[in-house]
């Protein structure tokens, strides 16, 4: 796609989609689109501190539902200001059903990425068919499921890693030796992993991530208290580890490996980084990976053999870990996720088409070509004001070009001399 | 061996209400139960396997009440569980929470600022008060699914089986607007034992209840009299559980004997009305019977009073509903009379259900929607769609409301 667009990504407040959201945005950069973030995350300290106060669930509930107005009026004022061709939404991204029509009336395109698994997050069936195309990790029967709700624009899309960013990080004498361990796993404390893992507990195996309370018998496994791993620290881990365990989520513990169908986003960024990871079969995976890329298990013993074998066979996990590279570098990039999405967007509906007379009230006599270079810098709409333009630029940091200097001279200047009219 | 504490501050019928979750969690380690003191004793009856802990909930704070809870506060605090179930949303057992780890704490909980936060589960069932008449979810199974996998549905009871020892009669409910009034009550024991079906008609209740059991004892045909015992106040919880283990049926009211009787396996003929829905507190397994009393205001709310002089009431007093339960006693099938419904009890993945066997349930197809909404969500059933703009708005209003999804899918509120 030649076609530079303005994508605004709504990411959700909070959550495993929320670096997704951030790794898309940065993808669609490095395509050479004009990107905007809707910082959802800025809000989340806000609806926790709602739970602090002392006041009844009641009363919260009301208060909850106006403050997700508020985030969506927020959202629509990006719009505004953006007129993006496209809202990315990332699942559980804070898009009320107000605002999804909203949107489509003004006829710009909306998508949702729900990277999530459609059995356990209910809202889909009511919110898929107002956006304009959803994109799952998933195939049947949640593609019938979404075209019987509406939804005929309903397309499978896996998960992916950026290159730029899943990369192995150096780490300093210290990092190495808060980091380093025989096996590693990063992740929530999900039932079927407090099971499956507690057999471990005696071995050079460190336990990174949240949900992890109560857990007794796995307590000295678990690293930092517990608390929340930010992306940085888990290519850290990721690096130090001699055999990264990915076991995929379940809150099922008769089967601790559940052979569910999609691939966690954690497969695609370890691969990316060249580590070696041990991960439990999914029904998604053979199309993704071949077999000589990722070394998989069935069951909760072969997991425990396979530990066993290959802390010891040092070639064969270098083997797996360079051909799981070569694959996503070749197939699995947010990149490449993000060129489909938009190409998906773009057969399916087009794109809406803003860039006609675009000059705005109050703007400078012979100053819209120069504006116009600065809109795709500045994150803003074709429609921006001249006075928009003039407040992104007071707010950047460091040194303004020639041009941005130029023009905030000449707010300045009209500031002193130009009558405004009556 | 992990060790859970259960807080059940209710009252009898919600102790037996709390079977389901206590067999759950047996199966995973050793259970504790804190519940009232008047009721520690049942407990202890029905939960051989389980450590009683009794706490004075609702008796006057004497000095010497205080120190018995002290005592039992302290030896909770020493035991250290992995769990605690606290099933009330109750001020006084969200007091007692603040004694456990948060985090460790399951059901209703105190927050940061110690007002009672709900898990999502418990978010689901409030909203669902909030729409009683489409009702579709056991309360034993409410609490049962605070743990994930809980047992069977059908392994929790006993299927129902006459014990040959008669008829049993339970004559109050838990105030007056729920008790059967005694001269229906005289009525439908008499339809009952002119069925020949049993040789002895027990009255079961308190001593409070001795007034009423004479009265319902006079209206009574003179042929039932040498056959009928007053039982009253007259019965420990042992004697209780005896008598109620050998009867052929009970004919109840919505009452914690009712719950006993299904524990036990006595075949239960229950009268739901009122405040009553059998779809939240049904007897518990498959095969109950169940006249479900429903005029357009019920389930009407316990607290209020009434504004429909009774309706309710009055629906059990024509011929017409004597006729029909004579020929429902006698296996007989006639239309039902208006407002009146009859369910049978029966379980599937997610726990007892009632089924219509007669009469018009104006509120079937949204109730079955929800069940269906429940199973998918808590018994790994089948994803369900809304077909029609009701079931969307449904939905809406019971499981996709924005912050369920937008702000934290998983936590208290």
């Amino acid at each position: 796609m030649n076609k530079k667009l303005r994508i605004l990504v709504v990411l959700p407040m909070y959550g495993g989609s929320l670096p997704i959201g951030n790794f898309c945005a940065d993808a669609l950069r490095n395509l050479g689109h004009s990107v905007r973030v809707f910082e959802a995350p800025l809000f989340h300290p806000t609806f926790e501190g709602l739970k602090k106060l002392d006041i009844g669930p009641e009363h919260i509930s009301q208060i909850e539902h106006s403050f997700l107005n508020l985030v969506s009026q927020a959202i629509f004022a990006h719009v505004q200001s953006f007129e993006p061709h496209l809202v990315l939404a990332l699942a559980q991204a804070p898009m009320g059903k107000t605002l999804l029509a909203r949107l489509r009336r003004t006829g710009i395109r909306t998508a949702m990425w729900f990277v999530e698994d459609y059995r356990i997050f209910q809202y889909w069936k009511l919110f898929a068919p107002l956006y304009d195309v959803f994109f799952v990790i998933q195939k049947e029967p949640f593609l019938s499921l979404l075209s019987e709700t509406g939804q005929q624009n309903a397309v499978y899309l896996p998960l992916a890693a950026l290159p730029s960013f899943h990369r192995k990080a150096d780490l300093t004498p210290e990092e190495k030796a808060l980091y380093k361990a025989d096996i590693a796993f990063l992740g929530a404390g999900y039932p079927n992993r407090r099971l499956a893992f507690r057999p471990l507990a005696g071995k050079n195996f460190k336990i990174w991530g949240s949900d992890w309370d109560g857990e007794a018998i796995l307590k000295n496994n678990i690293q930092k208290g517990g608390q929340r791993i930010s992306s940085e620290e888990g290519l850290k881990i990721y690096s130090a580890s001699t055999i990264n365990l990915n076991l995929h989520s379940s809150v099922q513990t008769d089967t601790l490996v559940s052979h569910g169908d999609f691939v966690n986003p954690r497969t695609f960024e370890l691969a990316c980084m060249g580590a070696f990871q041990l991960v439990d079969e999914r029904s998604l995976m053979p199309e993704l990976f071949p077999d000589d890329a990722v070394a998989t298990f069935s069951s909760i013993e072969d997991m425990y053999a396979k530990l066993e074998h290959f802390l010891r066979a040092k070639d064969e996990r270098e083997a797996y870990a360079e051909k799981a590279r070569e694959i996503v570098l070749q197939r699995h990039t947010y990149e490449k996720r993000m060129e489909e999405l938009l190409r998906h967007v773009e057969e399916r509906l087009g794109w809406p088409c803003f860039e006609q007379d675009t000059r705005t009230e109050g703007e400078p006599e012979g100053i819209r070509k120069e504006i116009e270079a600065l809109l795709t810098d500045l994150s803003l709409g074709p429609h921006a004001s001249f006075e928009e333009v003039c407040a992104k630029l007071r707010k950047a940091n460091g040194r303004l070009t020639p041009l941005e200097t130029g023009v905030l001279f000449l707010d300045e200047w009209r500031k002193q001399y130009v009558k405004p009219k009556s | 061996m992990p060790r859970f504490l259960v807080i059940q501050a209710a009252r009898f019928g919600d102790l037996l209400q709390t079977k389901r979750l206590i067999l759950s969690l047996e199966r995973l380690g050793r259970v504790h139960l804190l519940c009232d003191t008047g009721l520690a004793s049942l407990a202890a009856l029905l939960y051989p396997a389980v450590e009683t802990h009794a706490f004075y909930f609702h008796a006057p704070q004497t000095e010497c009440v205080r120190e018995h809870n002290s005592r039992t506060l302290t030896d909770l605090a020493d035991l250290s569980f992995d769990t605690v179930y606290n099933c009330n949303l109750s001020p006084l057992s969200n007091a007692l929470c603040h004694l456990f780890p948060r985090e460790r704490t399951v059901g209703y909980r105190p927050n940061a600022v110690g007002r009672t936060e709900r898990m999502p589960l418990l978010q689901r069932v409030a909203r669902m008060t909030a729409m009683r008449s489409t009702a579709a979810f056991n309360l034993e199974d409410v609490w049962a699914h605070l743990v994930s996998n809980p047992v069977p549905a059908d392994e929790v009871n006993p299927r129902p089986k006459p014990g040959g020892g008669g008829l049993g009669i339970i004559l109050a409910g838990r105030e007056e607007r729920r008790s059967i009034p005694p001269n229906i009550l005289a009525d439908l024991a008499s339809v009952y034992v002119q069925t020949g079906q049993f040789p002895h008609l027990y009255l079961l209740g308190t001593a409070q209840e001795k007034k009423l059991a004479h009265a319902i004892r006079r209206l009574l045909p003179s042929s039932l009299q040498p056959r009928t015992e007053d039982l009253c106040g007259r019965t420990g919880w042992k004697e209780l559980l005896d008598c109620v283990a050998s009867l052929d049926l009970v004919l109840t009211p919505d009452t914690g004997t009712m719950h006993l009787a299904a524990h036990l396996g006595a075949p239960v003929q229950a009268f739901f009305f009122s405040s009553a829905s059998c779809h939240e507190t049904g007897p518990y397994g498959t095969g109950h019977r169940i006249i479900q009393v429903a005029p357009p205001c019920a389930p009407c709310l316990e607290s209020a009073p009434c504004q429909r002089e009774l309706l309710c009431h009055k629906a059990m007093e024509g011929r017409d509903f004597l006729r029909y339960v004579t020929a429902m006693a006698r296996g007989k099938d006639i239309p039902a009379p208006p407002h009146i419904q009859f369910f049978e009890t029966a379980t599937d993945a997610l726990g007892v259900h009632c089924i219509l066997r007669s009469g018009h349930d104006p509120m079937a197809s949204q109730r079955r929607f929800i069940r269906a909404l429940l199973l998918e969500e808590y018994a790994d059933g089948e994803t369900v769609l809304p077909k029609n703009p009701g079931e969307e708005k449904l939905m809406e209003l019971l499981f996709v409301q924005d912050r369920d999804w937008m702000i934290n899918a998983k936590s208290y509120v």
